[in-house]
């Protein structure tokens, strides 16, 4: 008998082996293991087996049953998992995506500032764009005399106001509404009588920080400004400044970033051409007619102002040629930008 | 502002090669505009000598030239008719190239191997004689670089002068920075005239009235006499074609010259047309006229300052001299003026009459009172040396003083304000390198500053000029910024960032457009957006208007993009409109959407949009189940296709279809879909308090579906309010799932089947109170609507 259970759970093992699909293993599985097997006739035949060889051949009986069983399980996983292979999905179909839009890379340049200059203490102020002489001009130290003043730059309304040609107008109404110290940035669009080219639009966007509090200095635009510079172009950014002119800041500066591009090593960079420097924006301390203006002690009270032009960062940062695009919105323009 | 780099020299020896003066003086606020090389431009030409020309064998017109070069003989084949045996002459030898022209190789021409070419002066930049090769003179070098030879070997630079730095418009102006900047001593050009005065020839000169004063605070005039007008000499026209000048006559080029040395304008009468031999500084009268330099005729106007002789304007005092009076070949005495004129007063003379001139740059921004006399002697010396003849005194009317400036500057606030640590003796060492004279008392250092520095006003002026020598670069940033917390932002700020990502989230792109638009965009919104704004001097002709709605820039934006091919646009944008009344400036967002419901046909909703898409997609932003639509007619939507959005009390604005004849301007042939909804609005709502919490239900639901036939009259909210308020305890959503017309059903009904989902707050729901329900809304439907059940 022990011979025979032997044979048995060969014969069993070899077939199970052989089992090529899931239907043939359960035809097997119903013949090695199921009531009417040769299997169980045996187990069942044990019974009436001598007693002394009873446990011998039971043990037998339960081990071969056992294999048999691990065997199929065994060849079933196998078989179940080739299965399941023959099936395998197209991955590379394309998926199906909800649709999703893109920022304009002038807001998305915004947000970005904005989140810089909050994460530095600044407040975000809004301003109107179209604007009165006063506080486009005369507020801002620039007397009827200055040259910005001319027809040839700035749009006027038919009511003779006209459209603020910087945002540093927010400056002066930030300052007549709240007592010092204020630290806000400004954002928006601006408006100069300029020749559309690929440099130039007569629509572009500005934004602008002011700081006025007791001792603030120099040092402290500087270290703004170098913040600023490490944000948007990268932690080897370098900053220099230049002395300069604007009616509204004295002293009064010009600063560059060092060229993110070519880090000064190509003759030839199209963002920097070859000096290693890209020319920023302008800034300097508040000059104190600036403050008369707008009732603050010029005595007690110092402060700073940057600006700069939106679209020539985004420019520089991606690499656009042409200022045009901006506000053309052709969406495959729009699209390139992922946020 | 253009000088060359051997000028500068002459006037101060810096130890610097031009790459570093132009980054030193950038770095002291003259940034560097351009820079020309001439070396560089003629590189690879050098002075030949002709040494023999003979007929090309097989070409009448051309020659064969033999041209020594110094290290040897070549053969150039040259096609000029002047040239000749003996003469020096500039070849460019082959791999070289000229800005102008171009490459240069060695050819065969006609079978003669030419080595190079013999250049004239079009070919090589310099000038406008293209008959013939240019040829130098004898003591030309054989063999040595054109550009030494010739005297063009400087290089040219260009500075940005800002407008408060008058006194940086001239090469004594730059010499002075340099100085400032390295401490060595200006050397200014010779002024002193060597001919004896002859007062008997001199002509009669009646003298110089100043009637404006205000005006013309100084006025110098003086006579020179029997002077040959000509042509400059050499070095005096390569000198002002280096920077840019065209020479004229000697009498003008040393006019010329002399403002650039000195940055004072000086302008040459001919003595011999100024009417009674006088001159008078005065308003003009209105009525009057003049013909300036340049042709071109003015009216004048009291406005304008003149300087007129016995009977007319001879000049437009600051600006530009009248024709009447001007210097030519048959001018033997001239009268030289040097003056200060009102900055004010020029720049609005300049500005009413279109002119800006060298001269009148000058003056708007501030000349030096004190250097015309100095002017009229460096112009007497040259002219005595170049044009000859005799010289009288010069008659100097100055009625007034000049400016004396003593201003306290306190070394503390210098160092509260940079953040330096100067002492006194350090501020006062860059001040005088300025020439400002100091006297230190404490911390107070008194400035006398001088005369030709009319920016330096107040003691931020000084400060700054403290900042600028000491280096801006030499402060160290601070990034410790202490200062105020409270975050005064505006809520429009912050949550027009909220707005535009909720937008690109559900599928928008941000677009930005022109605020200056045309005045039929604002007719096409008609006149529901109040009277428009136009400018006094727009852009362009068409451009004329500030839009007051982002509607016409969104159909425009599709328009673009359609003409692409693109297969859809969604887009928003948030911006300001504007009108002339109230509310005047108003930050507006519209939406616009036309074409497939998605770009990629991959999608199963890959379909045409629909007025419905447009509506879900303002709920889905709105977020807000008390949102309500109620249908109203605007300009520029479809009728019956547009409606207002409301909440609560506030009016957000409207959505529908773009009416057809407005789109078709746009030449959209698609349908385009758009909200316009008012910023200052939607702030109001978002300030909304933050929602509560409602605890989650705990019994089961049922969900029962109803199909009924009704009027198409009954619109679905007030069939859906209908239903709700059946058993408005118990029917916890309705929803619409079909709608259908067609010939199924009687003309003018409809079919609407919702969705109901049915549930109990306090128990298990059972089937029978479920039908009740159902029962008691079908009866509502039927005593309201006359509806039925449809029957499936």
């Amino acid at each position: 008998m022990l011979q025979e259970l032997e044979e048995l759970r060969d014969g069993a093992l070899r077939d199970v082996a052989d089992a090529e699909t899931e239907e043939k293993l359960e035809e097997l599985r119903v013949r090695h293991l199921g009531r009417k097997s040769q299997l169980r006739s045996i187990m069942r035949a044990i019974g009436s087996a001598a007693p002394e060889e009873r446990p011998a051949l039971g043990q037998a009986a339960g081990q071969a049953q056992k294999a048999i069983q691990q065997a199929f399980a065994a060849r079933q996983s196998d078989l179940e998992a080739v299965a399941e292979a023959g099936d395998a999905f197209d991955l590379t179909l394309p998926g199906r995506r909800p649709l999703a839009g893109r920022l304009h890379p002038l807001s998305a340049l915004t947000e970005e500032l904005i989140s810089v200059f909050s994460r530095m203490g600044f407040s975000i102020a809004d301003g109107p764009e179209v604007e009165d002489e006063y506080h486009n001009f005369d507020a801002l130290n620039t007397p009827g005399d200055h040259p910005a003043r001319d027809l040839h730059d700035t749009f006027y309304l038919e009511d003779g106001r006209l459209l603020r040609t910087h945002t540093s107008t927010v400056q002066i109404r930030v300052m007549e509404r709240l007592p010092p110290p204020v630290r806000v940035v400004s954002l928006g669009r601006c408006y100069r009588r300029d020749t559309v080219d690929a440099t130039h639009h007569f629509s572009f966007h500005q934004i602008e920080g002011l700081y006025v509090d007791e001792d603030v200095s120099f040092a402290d635009l500087k270290g703004t400004v170098a913040v600023m510079g490490r944000e948007l172009l990268g932690d080897e950014t370098r900053v220099r400044f230049r002395p300069h002119f604007f009616p509204f800041t004295e002293p009064s500066v010009e600063y560059d970033f060092s060229c993110s591009i070519c880090h000064g090593e190509n003759r030839t960079c199209r963002i920097c051409k070859g000096t290693g420097w890209i020319e920023i924006a302008g800034a300097g301390m508040v000059d104190p007619a600036v403050f008369e203006a707008v009732d603050y002690d010029p005595e007690r009270y110092t402060g700073f102002a940057f600006g700069m032009g939106i679209e020539r960062i985004a420019m520089i940062r991606h690499g656009i040629d042409d200022i045009r695009l901006f506000l053309e919105n052709d969406l495959r323009f729009i699209h390139q930008f992922r946020s | 502002m253009k000088i060359t780099y051997n000028w500068l020299k002459e006037y101060i020896d810096f130890p610097w090669a031009w790459p570093e003066l132009v980054e030193r003086l950038t770095m002291a606020g003259l940034e560097q505009e351009g820079v020309v090389d001439q070396r560089a431009q003629f590189e690879g030409v050098v002075v030949g000598h002709v040494i023999a020309r003979d007929r090309h064998p097989n070409a009448n017109r051309l020659s064969v030239c033999r041209v020594d070069l110094g290290v040897g003989e070549i053969t150039i084949v040259c096609g000029a008719p002047n040239v000749a045996a003996g003469q020096k002459v500039a070849v460019i030898q082959p791999g070289h190239s000229l800005p102008d022209y171009g490459a240069i190789e060695k050819v065969v021409i006609r079978g003669v191997e030419s080595s190079g070419m013999i250049c004239s002066e079009v070919e090589l930049g310099i000038g406008e004689d293209a008959d013939g090769i240019m040829v130098l003179p004898d003591s030309a070098k054989v063999g040595q670089p054109f550009s030494s030879q010739a005297g063009l070997d400087d290089v040219i630079l260009d500075f940005e002068v800002t407008p408060n730095r008058p006194d940086c418009l001239s090469l004594a102006g730059i010499a002075r920075e340099v100085r400032a900047l390295t401490g060595l001593d200006v050397n200014l050009p010779e002024t002193q005239t060597e001919t004896a005065a002859s007062d008997a020839d001199a002509p009669a000169f009646a003298g110089i009235e100043i009637e404006d004063a205000a005006g013309c605070p100084r006025y110098v005039g003086r006579v020179l006499h029997g002077i040959q007008v000509a042509p400059s000499p050499a070095w005096l026209q390569q000198r002002l074609t280096a920077v840019g000048q065209r020479p004229i006559n000697n009498v003008v080029d040393v006019t010329n010259l002399v403002m650039l040395e000195t940055g004072q304008p000086l302008h040459a009468f001919d003595l011999a047309r100024l009417e009674g031999g006088r001159i008078v500084v005065r308003a003009a009268a209105r009525g009057e006229k003049v013909t300036t330099l340049d042709g071109s005729e003015h009216d004048l106007d009291e406005e304008i300052l003149v300087i007129a002789d016995s009977a007319r304007p001879v000049a437009l005092a600051g600006v530009m001299g009248a024709a009447n009076s001007e210097v030519g070949d048959a001018t033997s005495d001239i009268l030289l003026e040097a003056a200060y004129f009102d900055p004010a007063r020029v720049r609005r003379g300049a500005a009413r009459l279109g002119l800006s001139t060298e001269a009148s740059m000058r003056f708007e921004r501030g000349a030096d009172m004190a250097a015309p006399p100095q002017a009229i002697e460096r112009a007497t010396h040259l002219l005595a040396a170049i044009a000859g003849g005799g010289v009288s005194p010069p008659v100097d009317v100055f009625p007034g003083t000049l400016p004396q400036r003593a201003i306290p500057l306190r070394v503390s606030r210098v160092n509260k304000l940079l953040a330096t640590c100067l002492d006194a003796g350090a501020v006062r060492r860059i001040l005088e390198l300025l020439e400002c004279r100091v006297e230190i008392d404490g911390d107070i250092l008194t400035t006398h500053v001088p005369t030709f520095r009319p920016d330096l006003e107040r003691e931020v002026d000084l400060i700054e000029e403290v900042g600028r020598i000491h280096g801006f670069d030499e402060i160290a940033a601070n990034t410790t910024m202490q200062g105020p917390m409270g975050d005064l932002s505006e809520p429009t700020a912050l949550l027009s960032t909220k707005v535009r990502h909720r937008l690109t989230g559900l599928g928008l792109d941000e677009v930005v457009t022109n605020t200056i638009v045309e005045a039929d965009w604002l007719e096409l919104v008609g006149a529901a957006t109040g009277p428009g704004v136009n400018l006094a001097n727009p852009p362009t002709e068409a451009q004329g208007w500030l839009r007051a709605s982002l509607l016409p820039s969104l159909l425009d934006v599709v328009r673009r993009n359609y003409n692409h091919r693109a297969p859809a646009v969604a887009a928003f944008e948030l911006g300001k409109c504007f009108a002339s009344g109230e509310p005047g400036e108003r930050l507006c967002l519209a939406a616009v959407l036309s074409g497939r419901r998605t770009a990629s046909p991959w999608r199963r909703d890959h379909e045409p949009a629909e007025l419905l898409d447009m509506k879900g997609l303002l709920e889905a932003f709105i977020d807000d189940p008390a949102l309500v639509f109620v249908p109203e007619e605007a300009p520029a939507y479809r009728p019956g296709h547009c409606a207002r959005a409301r909440l609560g009390d506030l009016e957000l604005g409207k959505f529908g279809e773009v009416a057809e004849a407005v789109r078709r301007r746009f030449d959209i042939d698609r349908p385009v879909y758009i909200f316009e909804l008012s910023f200052p609005v939607l702030v109001q709502h978002w300030q909304r308090p933050l929602a509560a919490y409602e605890p989650l239900a705990r019994f089961p639901f049922i969900e029962r579906d109803l199909a009924v036939v009704l009027p198409q009259a009954a619109s679905a909210a007030e069939v859906t309010a209908t239903i709700r308020s059946c058993a408005p305890q118990l029917i916890e959503s309705v929803d619409l799932f079909d709608l259908y017309e067609g010939e199924r059903i009687t003309s003018g009904r409809r079919s609407l089947a919702f969705s109901l989902r049915l549930r109990s707050a306090d128990a298990t729901l059972e089937d029978g109170q479920a039908n009740q329900v159902i029962d008691s809304v079908l009866a509502r439907l039927k005593e309201r609507f006359g509806a039925e059940l449809r029957d499936s």
